[in-house]
């Protein structure tokens, strides 16, 4: 699942990249035909979106791959952010210069014609792209599309630039020209100010996996995490995690526990673009698994018991390593069997072992993807063998 | 649609648009999604705290509001589509009392203005116009000399009485009471109650009845909606959601209800622990929108939304505990 | 031959107008009762019985055009009888806020708009206590944990209109706290909030009431929060008291007719009512209200004694009192069935 999901991302970016390239393509080639600076600053600005998502899709693309793109990657954004500010400074001064040369931009019919597309074509662009990632991305459907709109407001002001200098107020377009300029370094500082946090001060990315793992790790059968990093980049965050499964878990749950794992690491960290998840099976681990009893050797019904056997089961030796009896006792106000199956579950169990029980029961334990197999034996210690026969195999 | 059914409504949504940026919006999920079926006669309780959209729902379904998404059929046919007469039979035939008795009367008409603004502009041929309004005023416990004050001139639940002779006067089949006795004192509450009661026996009205008052929706209700944030998570009879509540909100809900009886509300049966506050509509949670307060929540609930089961006989909960995947 | 009950404040004979153009409103008239220490004591009513001036008149927090004509508010403190009517505005002062503390039904009005929540719980501190503003700014944040606000280090921070109404009336509660007072008077204080939280505040109020020994008097008109809530209850109509015992007395042998009527009205989901009976009539005008028993005009037992004179306290059982004549006659024919039996 989270192959469509980040593979959705990426062709989205691509049409993205597609619109930009159009644009800055459309900008510049105006530039040079018309001289007006207000419509190169928003070619630059295109180009400055450009470079980031060109760099988004791929890590996008080297995420979904397995391959993992690199620190330099970020520290590459930064260079080109600072690089950019660099030339927009040196755009500012020739623009500067272009004010007091009161010239009439030339062709002004086609600069502002070109604003205007600028204007449609981002318009449309930004509401198509958020709503296509509104289900799975948002925040990079909304920071995309806040770049669309800011191209538009930046067009806006171009095309009335352009209005005032045919009325031969000829300083007002280099004017907004600088303007423009000042409201894309303005942003650029933000970004740079937030990628080189992400790259110097760990503390977000820290964040970021503290949250998941507090979260994942509530669920019994995913025992750890190992490897796991993340890197900031700009607006955005990518990286990988490797949970380890308990063996008792069949492969063909896995997308299910992939799928809870991607949809709530989205969801509480909304910046992720690209995340390298993988479910690794223990070779070696202890499961636990519980018995609803009677008594002694009685296995009883679960919904009618207060008393559980614990058992820990090494792995792959299928030996019995621990052996306790627990009680619990649940407050008579609450739903007895869903919270009984609740307390099970904060006590890490896996698998239950039972004579019968409730659906509510049976409903809760699942939410936990703890498994409740039903026993055909009476007596505990045969259930148990029986049930440690059939995870040998 | 089966023949007792009046009211049908199908996943009924209705987003409201917050501007953010331009061409951007967040949306308030106000209802988003919302199924069920209101019988000829019942009074169909909805209960819900606020924030819950409880009194959006109320508006969409007399399409005093347009919805973003899903139907609503009054006696089979889909109001979103009526148009011209038929829009306006639909009108009248569907009235609503609002909570508010201060704001919903217009200060600079008089009673008997308020009152035939209705039948004048649906066309009512009345042959004594003062005789038809004093009758409906005496029905609702007001008398002739009323006829030409004005609204300030009245207590509260004097206004409400005449929001409700308002709603009578045009011979309605439905009503919708949206919190009909909230800014009211308990024994005027109890006149106006009993006299939506009376007039239910004798004019056979359907009712919804909105309130987040859960004992007052008990007692007029023939069966309940519990909604939270947009979205019913239960629905049976009135007896039986107090009996056997399923959903944890609504065992939440009976567990802060304060009972009057000290002997009984110091020992509750239910006694859930209430936590936390209800959260923006504009940004619900992922999954099941209770998990964030729920005693029973699992990992499940936190990315997957449970739908509406029939878990017993005429008894829906929207739940993970009472639905198999 | 009474036990001497541990009284904390007792009122006697209060009397409130209101000067307006309308007439004279007797707001209050002859309003006596006493809260012990400790208890949760409720002061139940319809709109427009008094209650709230009741309340306020208490710390003598009425304003032109309203008056305290008459009476007495006394506060036994350490051995101490202090009438807070009597009281130099500057004494009143260190009590009224401190001592005695205030919590309202509408949070937004108590809590300054323009000043963060911390600063005013801080405010608070720093005006009773010698603290500095940074030991302050602590007691601030544990006073926050205390009424249970999540994340307090943040919400110190908030300004009012960031905040929802439950955590408000919380943030007004910590400010009321702030200086352990004796006497928390809470008017209305969950009527314009959600069940849910309504259950919260009112179990926050219970724990405070258990861990401090705090005495509180809860002002509202919902029937089930005063039996969630109250220990000793007192019924108002028109501006008078008309009944005052346990809260399981009031409930189980309700005996003034107008608390029998409210009871009637309120419906009870754990029971089977047929119908919810109300009381016929109205309130009465408080300019110029009824002689004699002032729920004589809507009562079904009125008799001719009660449109002449105002009825008397009667004690009918262990520390429950009701203001009827219905009662009044049965202690008269006692006292001569004893004075009988004696000769």
């Amino acid at each position: 699942m989270e192959i469509d999901v980040f593979q959705h991302a990426n062709n989205v970016v691509k049409k993205y990249i597609a619109y930009l390239t159009f644009l800055v393509i459309l900008n510049i080639a105006v530039f040079i035909i018309s001289r007006s600076y207000s419509i190169l600053i928003t070619g630059v600005y295109g180009i400055i979106y450009l470079i980031e998502a060109i760099m988004v899709s791929y890590i996008i693309k080297s995420i979904l791959s397995g391959r993992v793109p690199k620190k330099e990657t970020s520290k590459s954004l930064l260079f080109t952010d600072i690089l950019c500010v660099s030339i927009l400074a040196a755009l500012i001064f020739l623009s500067y210069m272009a004010m007091s040369s009161m010239k009439m931009v030339s062709e002004p019919l086609i600069a502002f014609s070109t604003t205007i597309i600028t204007l449609i074509v981002t318009g449309i662009a930004s509401i198509k792209l958020e709503e296509s990632l509104l289900d799975d991305l948002p925040y990079l459907g909304r920071r995309l599309g806040d770049h669309l709109r800011m191209l538009l407001i930046v067009s806006a002001f171009a095309a009335f630039g352009i209005i005032m200098n045919v009325l031969t107020i000829y300083w007002f377009e280099p004017a907004i020209a600088i303007l423009i300029a000042i409201i894309i370094i303005r942003e650029e500082l933000y970004k740079i100010n937030r990628t080189y946090k992400g790259i110097a001060r760990p503390e977000e990315r820290e964040a970021i996996l503290e949250l998941t793992k507090r979260e994942v790790l509530e669920v019994p059968v995913i025992k750890d995490i190992s490897d796991a990093w993340f890197s900031i980049f700009g607006y955005f965050a990518y990286g990988a995690l490797k949970f380890n499964i308990s063996p008792i878990v069949p492969e063909d749950e896995y997308p299910e526990i992939r799928k809870f794992i991607l949809k709530r690491l989205i969801r509480t960290n909304p910046n992720v673009i690209a995340v390298d998840l993988s479910l690794d099976r223990l070779e070696t681990d202890t499961i636990k698994i519980v018995v609803s009893i009677k008594d002694d050797n009685t296995i009883g019904s679960f919904d009618e018991t207060s008393k559980f056997l614990l058992l820990n089961v090494s792995y792959p030796e299928i030996k019995i390593t621990k052996n306790e009896v627990v009680e619990i006792e649940v407050a008579e106000y609450k739903i007895i069997p869903a919270q009984k199956a609740r307390e099970l579950a904060l006590k890490k169990v896996e698998v239950l072992l039972t004579k019968d029980i409730s659906d509510l029961a049976r409903n809760e334990l699942e939410g936990w993807f703890i498994k409740t197999y039903i026993t055909k034996s009476n007596i505990a210690e045969e259930a148990v063998k029986e049930f440690l026969n059939s995870i040998k195999t | 649609m089966s023949d007792d059914v009046l009211i049908k409504v199908e996943n009924l949504k209705k987003y409201f648009p917050v501007r953010r940026f331009i061409f951007s919006k967040d949306y308030v999920k106000a209802v988003d999604g919302v199924t069920f079926e209101i019988k000829k006669g019942e009074t169909f309780g909805v209960v819900g705290e606020s924030g819950s959209g409880k009194t959006t729902l109320g508006r969409v379904i007399l399409r005093l509001i347009e919805p973003t998404d899903g139907h609503v059929y009054f006696e089979g046919e889909d109001i979103f589509k009526l148009k011209g007469k038929k829009l306006l039979e639909f009108r009248r035939k569907a009235q609503m009392v609002f909570q508010d008795p201060f704001s919903s009367l217009d200060p600079r008409m008089t009673i008997f203005q308020i009152i035939m603004e209705g039948p004048i502009t649906h066309g009512m041929k009345i042959d004594d116009p003062e005789e038809f309004v004093v009758s409906l005023l005496r029905k609702v416990g007001l008398e002739r000399v009323h006829l030409h004050r004005y609204p300030h001139e009245f207590s509260g639940g004097q206004k409400q009485r005449i929001a409700i002779a308002r709603a009578l006067s045009l011979n309605p089949e439905f009503i919708v009471l949206d919190e009909p006795t909230s800014a009211l004192d308990v024994s005027v509450q109890a006149q106006i109650l009993e006299m939506l009661r009376d007039f239910q026996r004798e004019f056979k009205f359907t009712y919804m009845f909105i309130s987040h008052d859960l004992s007052v929706v008990k007692y007029m209700s023939d069966r309940i909606a519990v909604v939270y944030l947009g979205q019913i998570v239960e629905i049976t009879s009135s007896d039986e959601l107090f009996e056997r509540p399923l959903h944890p909100y609504t065992r939440i809900l009976l567990s802060a209800l304060p009972i009057p009886d000290p002997e009984i509300t110091r020992k509750k049966k239910i006694k859930e622990e209430i936590v936390g506050e209800p959260p923006s509509p504009i940004n619900p949670p992922l999954g099941c929108r209770f998990h964030t307060r729920c005693p029973y929540a699992m990992p499940k609930c936190r990315y997957k939304e449970p739908h509406m089961v029939e878990y017993e006989p005429k008894h829906y909960v929207a739940c993970w505990l009472y639905e198999k995947d | 031959m009474s036990e001497e009950v541990d009284k904390i404040l007792e009122v006697k004979n209060l009397d409130v107008r209101f000067y307006t153009y309308a007439g004279v409103v007797k707001a209050i008239s002859n309003v006596s009762f006493y809260v012990k220490r400790g208890e949760v004591f409720c002061l139940v009513g319809e709109t427009g019985c008094g209650k709230t001036v009741a309340s306020r008149a208490m710390t003598r927090l009425i304003s032109a055009p309203g008056k305290i004509e008459k009476g007495e508010v006394i506060y036994y403190r350490d051995g101490e009888k202090i009438n807070l009517l009597e009281l130099p505005e500057e004494e009143l002062n260190k009590i009224r806020g401190f001592e005695i503390a205030y919590i309202f039904q509408d949070p937004s009005a108590s809590l300054d708009p323009l000043y963060t929540t911390g600063y005013q719980v801080v405010e608070s501190i720093v005006a009773h206590n010698d603290m500095s503003m940074k030991e302050a700014w602590k007691k601030a944040i544990d006073m926050l944990r205390l009424v249970l606000i999540p994340d307090p280090e943040a919400r110190v921070k908030n300004y009012p209109h960031e905040m929802s109404g439950g955590m408000k009336q919380r943030i007004v509660i910590s400010i009321a706290l702030s200086n352990n007072p004796k006497v928390i008077i809470a008017d209305e204080p969950t009527t314009n909030v959600d069940v849910t939280i309504q259950a919260q505040l009112l179990d926050l109020l219970r724990k405070l009431r258990e861990k401090y020994g705090t005495t509180v008097i809860l002002i509202t008109h919902n029937m089930g929060v005063v039996a969630e809530m109250a220990d000793r209850v007192a019924v108002m109509y028109a501006g008078k008291i008309i009944e005052v015992a346990s809260v399981f007395e009031i409930f189980k042998n309700p005996a003034h007719p107008y608390t029998k009527g409210l009871l009637k009205a309120v419906p009870n989901p754990l029971i089977k009512i047929e119908k919810l009976v109300h009381i016929p009539g109205t309130v009465p005008n408080l300019v110029f209200p009824p002689p004699g028993c002032r729920f004589h005009t809507r009562c079904p037992y009125a008799k001719d004694i009660c449109k002449a004179k105002e009825p008397p306290k009667v004690e009918i059982n262990k520390e429950h009192y009701v203001y009827c004549w219905l009662y009044a006659e049965k202690e008269k024919k006692k006292e001569i069935v004893v004075k009988e039996a004696k000769s």
